[in-house]
């Protein structure tokens, strides 16, 4: 049976061909098992180019994907002798220029395409020597390019051989789809979180800022609050008030006093004299009986016409000089002088008791108990 | 019916009470410029009253006018006025006393209210001092007007 099949050469192109489809099939399961737990575009992109590079036995090649929506251009190369930097701008016209020379020219989502001049890529400073291009369009958005070089057996590749490698771009493209959507989400969930973080630490001012506002609230109140006890306060009579007043009235009469022409003692001045020796009613009544004495009444003019003791002289001391001149400076300074007249407030007798021994008086004495101790005896009053 | 309402808010106004209030301050100003000249004569008066021990009479003249001087600028400018209307609302319960006092003694003296010459204490003086207690006892309560001391608090009320 394997001999018949070995001799019949229909046969064995027949299992050559099978071989190289299970050799294929193989060869995408293996790609799809490698591509399918990579996330990140770079790593995708280097993992299947080392793929492809694999399979095909091709030494050197490239491939470029560029994402026009974020601008974002994306490339894995191996044995290229040198690479241009490439810009945003720069990677879309080379793509305009790709689709420009592509087999088909259309931008239809997942299509791959062949392109018919790939030395155009030299100009691109991407490759010394391109032998097979091909372009991908995953969505309008996403599209690249892939490149490869010359082939180690330097045999062109099959047709077979083409479709397995549109295959494998297109499985690519769909991997390189969910790897992108992938980043996204991650880009996505990044920015979530950034914005989470930010609304955490707006919430955290917030939740500080109320606190503050409640504090000094509670500060303004406690202010106010102290102003209108204060002004309260301020507004009703206080002892304060009573002390301070009597205190300046106090010290500016006493300043005024100390100054003025017509200032006057604090304490009278008669109580720093000797006291004046006394006589009782009963004696000073002999006396003035035998006439051997003069009876002086010391009040103002106006208590002694009200009342007073019979045959007193009246002589206040406010009018002293003059009255004395009149009815007493022919008198004896011997003959006993009886002196009374005093109240609560004012000791006129010994007011005018001590006027009278200025004058050389020589026996000058104050009646004890004065006109009310008289009066009570019964002795005689006037008027 | 207007002029009735009028005519009903008179007595307690505040401006009957500034009214009284410069004139009761007026009193007590003019009554202490004399007694503050001359102590003496003042003295003499305080003595003559037969009310205060002799030891205090002097010290009472010295203070008492000034007090009455104070008294009065302080309630006609409204700086603590209710303070200076007790005090001489107090003052002039010591004056109603002490006249009520020597009337019923019947002692010969004058007033002593202004100056030493005047005419003798009689009923008609109690009866002033008592019609001047009674305007201070108004300004005590009704009094709100033209105080100088307000316009400095109304600021801080203000804030």
């Amino acid at each position: 049976m394997t001999d018949q099949l070995n001799n019949n050469p229909q046969a064995l192109k027949t299992r050559d061909e099978l071989d190289k489809r299970i050799f294929h099939l193989q060869a995408i399961y293996d790609l799809t098992a490698e591509l399918s737990p990579l996330t990140d575009t770079q790593k995708l992109l280097d993992t299947f180019l080392l793929m492809i590079l694999g399979t095909f036995s091709v030494g050197q090649g490239f491939v470029l994907v560029y994402d026009r929506r974020e601008k974002i251009v994306a490339l894995s190369d191996r044995g290229l002798e040198h690479k241009a930097t490439l810009s945003p701008e720069f990677t879309e016209k080379l793509l305009y220029q790709c689709l420009d020379v592509s087999a088909e020219k259309t931008l239809a989502p997942m299509s791959v395409t062949n392109l018919t001049a790939p030395d155009l890529f030299k100009t691109a400073g991407l490759s010394p020597a391109t032998e097979y291009g091909l372009m991908f369009v995953v969505d309008s958005q996403l599209m690249g390019i892939i490149g490869l070089g010359p082939r180690i057996s330097d045999t062109d590749f099959s047709k077979v051989e083409k479709t397995l490698l549109v295959n494998y771009v297109s499985n690519f493209m769909v991997f390189l789809k969910n790897a992108r959507s992938f980043e996204m989400i991650q880009a996505l969930n990044k920015d979530l979180e950034q914005q989470n973080e930010q609304l955490r630490k707006t919430i955290a001012e917030l939740t500080e800022a109320r606190h503050k506002i409640t504090t000094l609230e509670k500060a303004k109140a406690q202010i106010k609050m102290i102003v209108q006890a204060e002004l309260e306060r301020a507004g009703r009579v206080r002892i304060l008030d009573f002390v301070l007043i009597l205190a300046v009235a106090m010290l500016v009469g006493l300043v005024f006093n100390f100054f003025s022409p017509n200032g006057i003692p604090l304490v009278s001045e008669s109580i720093f004299r000797p006291s004046p020796a006394l006589i009782d009613v009963a004696e000073a009544k002999k006396i003035i009986d035998t006439g051997t004495g003069v009876l002086v009444d010391a009040r103002p003019n106006e208590f002694y016409r009200q009342e007073h003791i019979k045959g007193a002289i009246n002589l206040p001391p406010a009018l002293f000089d003059f009255i004395y001149m009149m009815k007493l400076s022919k008198l004896d300074p011997k003959k006993k002088i009886i002196v009374y007249g005093r109240n609560i407030s004012k000791r006129y007798d010994e007011e005018v008791a001590y006027r009278l021994t200025q004058r050389d008086h020589e026996d000058i004495k104050v009646l004890a108990g004065g006109l009310s101790a008289w009066s009570k005896e019964g002795y005689p009053l006037e008027p | 019916m207007k002029f009735w309402e009028f005519a009903k808010k008179i007595p307690t106004s505040k401006y009957l009470a500034l009214i009284l209030r410069i004139y009761i301050g007026w009193i007590f100003i003019y009554a202490s410029m004399y007694k503050i000249n001359y102590a003496g004569e003042f003295a003499e008066s305080i003595a003559s009253y037969q009310l205060v021990p002799f030891w205090a009479v002097n010290i009472m003249a010295v203070f008492l006018p000034w007090t009455e001087l104070i008294c009065g600028l302080l309630l006609i400018a409204g700086i603590r006025s209710k303070a200076a209307a007790l005090l001489i609302a107090s003052m002039l319960v010591v004056f109603i006393i002490a006249i009520g006092i020597n009337l019923i003694r019947g002692t010969p003296i004058g007033c002593g209210c202004f100056s030493s010459v005047e005419e003798p204490l009689n009923w008609v003086t109690l009866f002033r001092d008592i019609i001047w207690l009674a305007m201070t006892i108004h300004v005590y309560i009704y009094d709100t007007a033209f105080h100088l001391e307000k316009k400095f608090f109304m600021k801080i009320r203000d804030l």
